[in-house]
Formats: C-alpha cells, sequence, structure tokens
C-alpha cells in the first residue's frame, strides 16, 4: 500500500503543477502564428464597409496578415502603431504592435506586411498583438 | 438688401450652432476588478471616441477582443464566456457632458465635469453617469473619468466557481487626448 504513496504525491505535484502553469500562463505572442487569412488593407476595410457582420465572420478574432501602404507610423504610451491608407480616405487599418516589436523603420508610402488579430471595426479596422511581418 | 443681411445672418448663426467636434482614436480603457482571491487587469488602447464642445454630446466605442490581460485563460475566459465578444464584439457609451458650458477650450485649465447617458455592453444598455476631468492646455483637451460597473446589469454571468475571483463591481479608467476634428 505503501508504495503507491510517492507515485500518488509525484502525480498530484505534476497536475498541480501544469494547472499552475496554465493558469498563469501569458498571453502567447503571434509572432509564431501562421495568418488564418492574408488580405490588402483596401479589402480588409471593403469587407468591413459592405457588411460588418459577414466581415466578422471572416476575421473577427483571426490572424490576419494585411498588407498595404503606410499612412503613419505613430508611438503613444509605448505602444507602436502602423497605420494603413485605403481607398476611403477617412478610415483606415489600424495595427497596434505588441510590446516590444518595432515598427522596422517603416516609412510613410513604403509597401509593408503587418500580422496580427482582427478586433472589429470602429471608424477603422483595428488589429491588435501585431509584428511588422519582414 | 434686407434678404441679403438676412442670408448672412443666418449663415452666421447656421455657422455658430455647428459644434467644434474633437476626436481620439487612441482612447484609452482600463479595468480593475479586485477581490480577496484575485487581482485582475486589463487595458484598451484603440478606443474611439467624439466629443462636441459646443453641445456636450459625447461618444464612445471601444471593441472588446481588443482588452489585453496578463494571463492568456483571464483573456479567453472573458472574451468566450463572460463578454461573449463574438457576438457582442463592442462596448458603446452616447451621452454627454451636462455642464459643457463650464468649460472654456479656449483658456487652459482643468474643468469637473458631470457626465450621463448610455452605456451598452454585452448587448445590454443602461443609463449611466460619471464624473470627470476635462484638461485644456494650448488648444488640446485631454479627458479623464474613474466609474464603476455593476457586471451582472449588462447579463455578464460569472460561473459560481470563480464567483469569488471576480468583483462584483468592476472599476473602470477612461482617458483620452483629444485633436479637433478637421471642418470640411
Amino acid at each position: 500500500m505503501k508504495y503507491f504513496i510517492i507515485p500518488i504525491i509525484i502525480l498530484f505535484v505534476v497536475v498541480a503543477g501544469i494547472g499552475f502553469y496554465m493558469y498563469n500562463k501569458p498571453v502567447a505572442s503571434l509572432d509564431r502564428k501562421k495568418a488564418d487569412v492574408s488580405v490588402t488593407a483596401d479589402q480588409l476595410l471593403a469587407d468591413y464597409e459592405a457588411n460588418e457582420q459577414m466581415a466578422n465572420d471572416k476575421y473577427l478574432g483571426k490572424v490576419v496578415e494585411v498588407s498595404g501602404k503606410v499612412a503613419q507610423v505613430s508611438m503613444e504610451e509605448g505602444k507602436n502603431k502602423v497605420h494603413f491608407e485605403t481607398s476611403n480616405p477617412i478610415s483606415m487599418v489600424i495595427t497596434e504592435l505588441d510590446e516590444g516589436n518595432s515598427a522596422s523603420g517603416l516609412e510613410v508610402g513604403e509597401v509593408a506586411k503587418v500580422k496580427g488579430m482582427c478586433s472589429g471595426y470602429l471608424s477603422d479596422v483595428i488589429l491588435v498583438r501585431s509584428s511588422v511581418v519582414k | 438688401m434686407k434678404n441679403l443681411i438676412v442670408i448672412v445672418v443666418l449663415l452666421l448663426s447656421a455657422q455658430l450652432a455647428i459644434g467644434q467636434k474633437y476626436f481620439s482614436k487612441t482612447g484609452k480603457i482600463s479595468f480593475y476588478s479586485d477581490t480577496p482571491m484575485e487581482k485582475i487587469e486589463a487595458t484598451n488602447g484603440t478606443a474611439s471616441t467624439v466629443l462636441d464642445v459646443t453641445s456636450g454630446n459625447l461618444e464612445w466605442a471601444v471593441l472588446i477582443q481588443g482588452f489585453k490581460f496578463e494571463k492568456a485563460l483571464m483573456q479567453e475566459h472573458f472574451n468566450e464566456n463572460y463578454m461573449e465578444s463574438t457576438t457582442y464584439p463592442k462596448a458603446k457609451f452616447k451621452g454627454k457632458i451636462d455642464n459643457i458650458s463650464s468649460v472654456n477650450v479656449k483658456k487652459d485649465g482643468t474643468y469637473n465635469v458631470n457626465v450621463s447617458g448610455q452605456m451598452e455592453i454585452h448587448g445590454v444598455t443602461k443609463p449611466v453617469s460619471a464624473t470627470g476631468v476635462i484638461t485644456v492646455k494650448g488648444g488640446n483637451i485631454s479627458a479623464n473619468s474613474k466609474f464603476s460597473v455593476t457586471v451582472a446589469d449588462y447579463g455578464i454571468v460569472i460561473p459560481k466557481v470563480v464567483a469569488e475571483n471576480i468583483a462584483k463591481n468592476v472599476e473602470i479608467h477612461v482617458q483620452a487626448d483629444y485633436q479637433p476634428m478637421p471642418s470640411n
């Protein structure tokens, strides 16, 4: 009987350890995750402008790789943002870069690719947890 | 001649009636839930807000999936179980600054304001009111406010298993640096 005790204690510690790890696991970076869908900034915005519900079905919560012309690169409170221009002069695709990800010297007017998670559409389409795709 | 004067006066008053609008696409919203069991905190830096300093009309919109938590499990539960963010991707506020006339955007200073309006979270709309501060500096306006939201009011169901980990009332901080909206 007593020979079971040690393996049971070890099992308990392992399970508790896994539980503790899962509970405290930080939000993973999307750097190594493959994009669920690739789209141009223009198309992404157009899809949302045409039908928000359908665009959400397609993009919301998914890892999206967006390509287009950089309209703006900004840094606010330690958060880097890359804005892509679209054919709509007022609306853009805004990507908020994950902490530790820089805008890699992107210049306005340059064509670039950013991969991030689509959080939806307000007056612009917004991606979070993003990184510049080299 | 009299008609011309009338037309000019009408045009001028129309100009005055059009409010001066300010906006931000980088509004920051953070919420805090503090219980003896756990402290939960999340921030979103991509909220959209528009303020009309003439009428006091104020609007905020934020994407739920833009809230960042430290722990993956927390972020997952928040989106999938509590906020059901695939069904309700946004939270919105539409209201006004009740005492906007006390804010002078041409004079640097801090102004205490009262805000009231309708808050929509998780598909449920409720009236809310809060106090805040508007700071005017060099033609720029920034605003911040702190208020509390009762989770259950918005149909958000917290399972009994984690009920002790999440506060019944969650504290929300809201902050924005506004820019004037370009007038057409």
